[in-house]
Order: C-alpha cells, then sequence, then structure tokens
C-alpha cells in the first residue's frame, strides 16, 4: 500500500542508509578460536533516526569491546525500526502495531539488513541478525557475513538453511523446527555443529520450558547452540527468556549443559562463550553411531 | 500404574505393582510384571514366566506397549520415537555410564528424551557400579512443572498416570 506515509518512510530510510555509510570503519584483528556473543536486550522501538544510528553505534561500540567470531540478535530485533512510522505512539498497541507491520513491515526490510551488514563490517563479525516481522504472519532472519554479504536467510515457514564461520556448519532454525530433534540430526548429519535460536516465551516460563529446546538438543544429540532473546512487550505481548550458550553437558565446567547463561530475565545482557570445536569433535566420535542402522531402515 | 523401581527385595511394598524395574538381579516376580535389566540385555518377565528378551530395544505388549532399550540405544531421540510410533506409552532403559560427568548426561539426556518423545521414562544406570534411577516426564505431566518425577538410587515405590 504505497501512499503518503509510505513515501515518507522511504524517505527516512534512505536518510538513514546515506548516515549509516559515514559510520568510520576500521576492520577488528580477532582472538584465537571461536567466541560466539548473544544479546539479551529489551524490545525498544526508535522514533527518530538519530536514534536508530545510536542504536548502531551502541552495538558497534559492545560488539568491538568483546570482539565475537560471531554475534546473535533476538527475535524481532528488526522491529525496533517500527517507531519510525509516525505517532506510533511509546508503547505500539497489538493493533496498532498490527497495521503497522501489515501495511508498512516489508518497507523496514532493507533498512534493517543497511543496519546489520554495517555493523557486521564494523566489527569483522558474523551477524545472526534474528528476525524482523514484515507482516502479522511473516516472520524473516538474515545472517550478514563479516563481509557485509547475506549468508543465510529464510523464513519460519522455511527450513534451515546452512552457514560457515572459520570453517564451521552453522545455522538459525526458529524454535518450532528446533522443537523437533529430528531437524537437528539432519543438520548434524550435514556435518552442523552450532546452531542458533531465539527462543522467547509469552506465558508460563521457569527454568524447565527454557531446557526444552536448543539446550535439550544438545543434551541428546551433542551439539553446541546459542539463544538470543527479546523481552518485554511485542505487539501486546509481554515476552520474557533468557540467552544461554549450551553444550552436551559433560562439556560444561558445571556440567549443567550451559557454557554460559544469564540469569535475570528482566535485564538486558550478553552472554560470551569460548567454543571449543575440537572437544565437541572428540564427543561426538566417542558416541557410537548405532542410530543410523535404522534411520536408514536398516536393522 | 504402580511401578517398583529399584533392588527385588521381599518388601510389602510390592503389594499392588504392576511393573517391577531393577538392574541386573535375581527377581523375586513379586508384581504382575518384572523387568531385569543391564546395558547389554534385558528380560521381561509375566509373574515367573520369560515372555521377551531384548538385546538392543523393543516394544513390548503387556496390558500396554511399552519401549524396552538398553545400553547405546537408550542414548538415542530415535529409538523413543520409534518406540512412541509403535504405540508405546512408557520407556524402561537400562545404560552404563562412568563419572560424573557421565551421571550428568544420562540424567539430561534422558529427559530431553521425554520432552522429544512425550513418553514416561523409567531410566536406570549403573554409574562406576552404584544404579541410579530417574523418572523423567513430558513437563506438562508432572505436578511441578520440571518434567522429573523422581530421581535417586535408592529403592521408589509410585504411582504413575501413564
Amino acid at each position: 500500500m504505497r501512499g503518503f506515509l509510505w513515501n515518507y518512510l522511504e524517505r527516512i530510510l534512505v536518510r538513514l542508509d546515506k548516515l549509516l555509510d559515514r559510520i568510520k570503519v576500521s576492520p577488528l584483528e580477532k582472538p584465537e578460536g571461536f567466541r560466539v556473543m548473544a544479546y539479551q536486550m529489551p524490545f525498544e522501538p526508535v522514533y527518530t533516526v538519530e536514534g536508530a544510528l545510536d542504536f548502531v553505534d551502541q552495538k558497534i561500540k559492545e560488539i568491538s569491546k568483546y570482539n565475537p567470531h560471531v554475534v546473535a540478535f533476538p527475535r524481532f530485533s528488526g522491529n525496533f525500526l517500527m517507531g519510525l512510522v509516525p505517532l506510533s505512539g511509546k508503547r505500539i498497541s497489538q493493533e496498532k502495531g498490527k497495521k503497522i507491520l501489515n501495511n508498512y513491515g516489508v518497507i523496514f526490510r532493507s533498512a534493517y539488513i543497511s543496519i546489520l551488514r554495517k555493523i557486521a563490517i564494523s566489527t569483522s563479525s558474523v551477524v545472526v541478525g534474528g528476525t524482523i516481522m514484515i507482516s502479522e504472519n511473516k516472520e524473516e532472519y538474515y545472517v550478514v557475513s563479516d563481509r557485509g554479504e547475506i549468508v543465510a536467510s529464510g523464513s519460519s515457514k522455511s527450513i534451515y538453511k546452512l552457514f560457515k564461520v572459520k570453517g564451521i556448519t552453522c545455522s538459525y532454525m526458529f524454535p518450532k523446527e528446533l522443537e523437533d530433534y529430528r531437524s537437528v540430526r539432519r543438520f548434524m548429519e550435514d556435518d552442523g555443529r552450532l546452531v542458533f535460536t531465539s527462543e522467547i516465551f509469552d506465558g508460563m516460563f521457569n527454568e524447565w520450558i527454557l531446557r526444552k529446546g536448543m539446550w535439550a538438543r544438545s543434551q541428546s544429540l551433542g551439539i553446541f547452540g546459542v539463544n538470543s532473546v527479546t523481552f518485554g512487550t511485542f505487539l501486546g505481548r509481554d515476552y520474557k527468556g533468557l540467552s544461554f550458550v549450551s553444550a552436551p553437558a559433560a562439556l560444561t565446567k558445571k556440567l549443567d549443559g550451559f557454557v554460559v547463561k544469564l540469569t535475570d530475565s528482566q535485564n538486558k545482557g550478553i552472554a560470551i562463550a569460548d567454543l571449543d570445536f575440537n572437544t565437541l569433535e572428540n564427543y561426538l566420535q566417542a558416541l557410537p553411531k548405532t542410530y543410523k542402522r535404522w534411520t536408514l531402515g536398516v536393522r | 500404574m504402580k511401578f517398583y523401581i529399584g533392588s527385588q527385595v521381599g518388601l510389602e511394598e510390592f503389594e499392588g505393582v504392576d511393573f517391577s524395574i531393577s538392574w541386573a538381579e535375581p527377581p523375586l516376580f513379586l508384581s504382575e510384571a518384572t523387568v531385569v535389566g543391564n546395558d547389554r540385555i534385558a528380560v521381561v518377565y509375566s509373574r515367573e514366566e520369560e515372555i521377551f528378551r531384548i538385546e538392543e530395544f523393543a516394544v513390548v505388549e503387556y496390558g500396554v506397549p511399552f519401549l524396552v532399550a538398553i545400553g547405546n540405544d537408550a542414548t538415542y531421540p530415535e529409538v523413543f520415537h520409534h518406540g512412541r510410533s509403535r504405540g508405546a506409552r512408557f520407556a524402561i532403559t537400562f545404560e552404563r555410564t562412568s563419572g560424573m560427568a557421565g551421571l550428568m548426561m544420562f540424567k539430561y539426556r534422558t529427559w530431553a528424551h521425554a520432552q522429544e518423545s512425550g513418553l514416561v521414562i523409567f531410566a536406570l544406570a549403573d554409574v562406576m557400579e552404584k544404579i541410579h534411577y530417574g523418572i523423567y516426564a513430558p513437563i506438562d505431566m508432572t505436578e511441578n512443572g520440571t518434567g522429573i518425577i523422581a530421581e535417586g538410587s535408592s529403592t521408589i515405590v509410585l504411582e504413575v498416570k501413564i
């Protein structure tokens, strides 16, 4: 639906794009190993182009400080730009939010990708961009390489796609896909070793519910997982969760299956972990592969 | 259904027990069904009669269908999925592991399998010659919302809604 408001948004997003170009880029030297960083952040719309630039600037500073190889953003990260719609209000109600998404959601997609590119190039990090709702029923994710190229993208209705970071096969999976161990098994058969996701909850939430998805797949199949969450109100729903990095319990210091886990679901935070894929590979090699006999129909 | 998990000792707790599950020891046949196993073999008895011998995994029909899986086969989600697809209402597993890391993997992995398959799992593990058990179920089937019905290493008798 194009009209005055559409044209207005296009203009300010072009301005945002130009201003993003002005942010200076100084590539970072990466440390040895494989460092991941997962944001836990509130859903906070920005209301001005300057606000969006502040967001980008702040993220570049934070990521540069920890200098990860991959940084993960949570679900609905791209929707913080919805506040740019005039008169959207300080708290975007469910009704208004849906209307904004259905009429203008798609216009924010390219601006969000530009932001991810800028962050990726400025920090020399692969950016798993979380998701952006482009309409009431369509949610998309984007993964951008440290050179600013989109290396994986999809929607909540598509199956996972593979991308590589330092030779490690990774993917982004929506919680629904991750719920089914068979998706993760297939991914591992494709040499996948690291899954990114964003598990957030708008109903009952406790430690055990948190463990049902990514954490459980780490235990039952032997894989590293990175969960980045957003919290707060989005489209009338009150979300919570905890960002963490999971691994088979035997490979974690506290033997609890968490390499790192944030503890407060109501506060922003950053989960950082250095992952040792050689240790994971040794662990996987030690597991018998008898399941193959009959997943292949042979018993 | 009433389950007895642990050492086969002649106690009054056996009264009315439908299933008794023990790690490799001579059964006393005090319950309707007895499942005795280790990480290599499991045997299902109806009273004193041996009705099934399992060396990997199988869905056994005894009043209700249930899955028995041993050793490595008890560590794969595919086995529990298979059991569920064949109508199993619960699962009994026997495995061997070592050290604290092995014990935690046994607990967490089995908990995950219960969530993945929707089955209640009665799991026994020999950890350095001490038998540990864990009874896990989908979170929404447990009153405290943890997905853990019981864990420990001493004998337990309990009713579980299957």
